[in-house]
């Protein structure tokens, strides 16, 4: 009886001195608005990857906004210190999600809304025109008394197979060229730029290099990765003229697209520069529970420069209002007027 | 290599209190055990109950018992991964059990693996839900060595080798959304086994450590989509690191196994397993397991042998 009595105590004892990790684990981070304050501000300033190309002074902001920010303040008050810090960014991949709001880059939405190079009222009724063609994500007709091929591709977010493009392509056999529109196409899923590379005449060329944040220092990344073009595969590549139709409201993975088209030596970029959003953004949590997002990566181009702010386009051209009101979108007659005269 | 001497302080004053009671219940006899006719599992009570103490029967110089072990359990799981947020998750957790023992008389040989799916959320539900999926899979081979045995208790210390693999899924983390922890290490062991009374059941206590472990863990970057040029393992892979670590972890597992008639065992245990990266920033990593199992032990063969000159 008194042995079953010492193993029952000891049982007891054993649950609580042993099983308990909070005697192992630190704390969770504090709460409060200050600590949550400057739990964002190490976290950028630590892994945010692209203050080389900001013109942020990041521990400026510290010291202006730092003095905003007291225990016991509202949500909603913080939250608004929060958005002027991230917004110093100027970043689209920059996201702070509180309980009942979102923050976005308004740099980023001033570009994509006031400097837009795109207008759908003539490009749907003098282009796709009613009866207009849809596969996967992309809308497609042809234009031009039929020697050219115009497709619209409005996210990256929509399906685009290499097979399905190359269904399309094969509709039109007789096309002298591709007009593939992606103004203020947002971005979407890295994986469909991949799949509408692979129908570009690949010859593996480069395409940019990627490098990851490695440490606390704002200039310490990885070794840089090359990535090059995509194999064709089995299939003969689409080597005639192919335009891509880019503005301000190109980004992310609209951005990348363009900036990886750039390497195709049938391609030709044309519009506007892009809105930029080439690294690739990483999420997390705050001590308070609202999570954030921001870049971790950043994306080199062959020719040395970091276009994170815009991919600029081989040809610029800028959407006239006069065509505009005359149902004509300048930009494709533009982009159709370049593929036309190239033998 | 780095080592937390705060960690091993208290995992040391654990050890010892645990160490304590162990020996305090289970050594506190004077005669040996050799010819107690205790099985390898230490359930001697039925056995012993039954047979007069004298050498009127023949002894067995040697147990070979194979055993499949299967359970299940349900209890209470907690992680906190610093590379994506500095709160904890906790929430309910599933187990099973899958275990093939063999047992002899002096030895033990044990390969276990665990599997447990949690769904934990963070500790600011109330205000904010993150709903994160946390499956993680245990595998441990351990041999052990009787090291005391009296007529009524054993107690054991054994090596072996485990790996610990965690995968946790949280949508709400951009291209970080999917984080991977490995530890991979050898681990030492403790088991106490005390017979209750006179009677089938019988208590067991188990201390492991991990003294040193290879983690696993993202990079500095914390991201699981690094370009889509990759193979998707590539991909997912290609930022992580191998770290060393001292005293990766520590499990605890108290236990009341019932024996039946046909050799066949019940197992009522309460384990707790606690894995960390140690260290400080993006890279700390912990993650604790509270189950209690029902397991059921299946006495594949039992083989008694005897010296050849006994009666």
């Amino acid at each position: 009886m008194r042995k079953i009595r010492i193993s029952l105590l000891t049982i007891i004892i054993l649950l609580f001195a042993c099983s308990c990790e909070k005697l192992l684990m630190p704390d969770d981070a504090d709460a409060s608005a200050t600590a949550t304050f400057d739990y964002l501000w190490q976290q950028v300033d630590e892994r945010y990857s692209l203050f080389d190309v900001k013109t942020v002074d990041w521990q400026a902001m510290y010291d202006s906004l730092r003095p905003q920010v007291y225990d016991g303040m509202s949500d909603d008050s913080l939250f608004a210190v929060l958005r002027k810090l991230l917004n110093s960014l100027d970043d689209g991949h920059v996201n702070l999600w509180g309980n009942n709001d979102v923050a976005k880059s308004e740099a980023i939405f001033l570009q994509r809304y006031g400097n837009s190079n795109f207008d759908i009222t003539p490009v749907a009724m003098t282009y796709l025109r009613p009866d207009y063609h849809t596969t996967g994500g992309m809308a497609y007709n042809s234009i031009d008394s039929g020697r050219v091929l115009y497709i619209r591709y409005s996210s990256f977010m929509n399906s685009a197979t290499s097979s399905q493009l190359a269904t399309i392509l094969d509709r039109y056999p007789d096309i002298r060229g591709v007009v593939f529109d992606i103004r203020q196409n947002g971005g979407g899923e890295i994986q469909n730029e991949w799949n509408i590379m692979k129908i570009l005449p690949s010859d593996g060329q480069l395409l940019y290099t990627t490098q990851m944040k490695a440490g606390k220092a704002h200039d310490e990344f990885t070794q840089p990765t090359a990535v090059y073009a995509p194999s064709n595969g089995d299939r003969i590549p689409y080597s005639k003229p192919f335009v891509l139709l880019t503005d301000r409201g190109c980004y992310s993975a609209a951005s990348s697209f363009a900036l990886c088209l750039k390497s195709y030596s049938n391609v030709t970029v044309m519009g506007d520069t892009t809105a930029g959003g080439l690294a690739i953004p990483a999420g997390g949590a705050l001590p308070n529970g609202w999570y954030y997002r921001f870049g971790v990566s950043r994306t080199i181009a062959p020719d040395g420069m970091n276009y994170e702010n815009g991919v600029p386009p081989d040809h610029v051209v800028h959407l006239s209002p006069t065509a505009t009101a005359a149902g004509r979108d300048n930009i494709i007659d533009s982009a159709c007027h370049l593929i036309l005269r190239q033998k | 290599m780095k080592a937390s001497p705060i960690i091993i302080q208290r995992l040391t004053k654990t050890y010892l209190v645990f160490a304590v009671f162990v020996t305090f219940f289970a050594g506190s006899h004077t005669v040996s055990a050799q010819n107690s006719g205790a099985d390898s599992s230490g359930n001697s009570g039925q056995t012993y109950a039954y047979l007069p103490c004298g050498g009127a029967f023949p002894s067995p110089t040697d147990i070979r018992e194979w055993t499949l072990r299967l359970g299940g359990a349900a209890g209470y799981g907690r992680f906190r991964d610093m590379g994506t947020a500095p709160v904890s998750f906790g929430g309910p957790a599933l187990q099973t059990v899958v275990g093939v023992w063999h047992d002899r008389l002096r030895w033990k040989f044990h390969l276990d693996m665990t599997t447990t799916l949690g769904y934990y959320e963070d500790a600011l539900k109330p205000k904010f839900n993150f709903s994160t999926f946390d499956i993680s899979n245990s595998v441990r081979l351990k041999v052990y060595r009787r090291i005391f045995a009296h007529i009524l208790s054993q107690e054991w210390v054994g090596v072996g080798f485990s790996n610990f693999l965690d995968i946790t899924v949280n949508q709400n983390f951009e291209n970080a959304a999917v984080g991977i922890s490995d530890f991979l290490g050898p681990e030492i062991y403790f088991k106490g086994v005390q017979p209750i009374g006179f009677s089938w059941w019988s208590i067991y206590c188990e201390i492991g450590l991990m003294p040193v472990a290879a983690v696993l863990r993202p990079g500095y970057a914390y991201i699981d989509n690094y370009t889509a040029t990759q193979p998707v393992l590539d991909a997912v892979f290609s930022d992580y690191q191998w770290n060393a670590k001292f005293m990766a972890s520590i499990s605890t597992e108290i236990g009341f196994r019932y024996w039946l008639e046909n050799n066949n065992k019940l197992e009522f245990a309460y384990r707790w397993e606690f894995h960390s990266s140690g260290d400080s920033g993006a890279w700390r990593y912990d993650h604790a397991t509270h189950m209690l199992q029902c397991n059921f032990m299946f006495n594949l063969k039992r083989n008694t042998i005897y010296e050849k000159n006994q009666n």
